[in-house]
């Protein structure tokens, strides 16, 4: 018995943990995201001033 | 390793980005041919070497006669001869349409060659023969000039192509 509420705990814990990192990490998301498309962005830019000077 | 959902989205969006930018440009160096300036570049038109030697440019053909040559239908072969501070031949002319093979040398310091607006942008080195190819489209001047710091008369040494 006692093992079992163990574990339950610990799935509890598990559980809260998995939400906290992935309230945590919305935000990396987002950031990482938006650099990335900056960085496409200008390399195709950068490619299409290239090929329109050909 | 337990990886984050998110982590594993960032990395599939930096990988694939990875492998859209190496095969576009492999592409376009592969099967469209978009090399970057040298010797060997313009290896179709020209049969000369890459290298010249620096001190006999004026006696070591191609460069004996710097000039514009007709090798095609439309198709030209500028040789040119960097000198502080120009070039030579100066102010050339050519057809609207037509694609244009410029081979380059140096006969004294390390000179630039640059079309603004344009893709031909290269650097002239003593002792080396650089080649670029441009089809010029539209009439109109337009400037080559050195953009390597070559000296007191760096500022002067420039020249124009002709196109109508």
């Amino acid at each position: 018995m006692a093992q079992t509420g163990l574990e339950q705990k610990k799935l509890v814990q598990d559980q809260q943990e998995k939400t906290e990192q992935q309230m945590a990490l919305k935000g990396t998301l987002a950031s990482v995201m938006i650099l990335g498309a900056l960085i496409v962005i200008s390399w195709f830019a950068m490619f299409a001033l290239f090929m329109s000077r050909q | 390793m337990h990886l984050h959902k998110y982590e594993r989205i960032w990395l599939m969006f930096g990988g694939a980005s990875l492998v859209v930018f190496l095969a576009v440009i492999g592409i376009t160096a592969f099967f469209m041919g978009d090399q970057p300036p040298s010797g060997a570049f313009c290896a179709p038109v020209f049969a000369n070497a890459d290298t010249v030697d620096p001190e006999k440019v004026t006696e070591t053909p191609p460069f004996n006669e710097p000039g514009i040559k007709k090798v095609g239908e439309n198709q030209y072969v500028v040789t040119m001869v960097a000198y502080s501070f120009g070039f030579q031949p100066s102010n050339i002319e050519i057809p609207a349409g037509a694609e244009v093979y410029f081979q380059v040398t140096s006969k004294d310091v390390v000179h630039g060659f640059e079309i603004p607006g344009t893709n031909v942008n290269m650097m002239i080195t003593p002792g080396y023969v650089n080649t670029i190819r441009y089809t010029f489209d539209e009439p109109g001047n337009y400037l080559i000039l050195c953009n390597e710091y070559c000296g007191v008369g760096h500022q002067f040494m420039s020249t124009t192509v002709e196109v109508k």
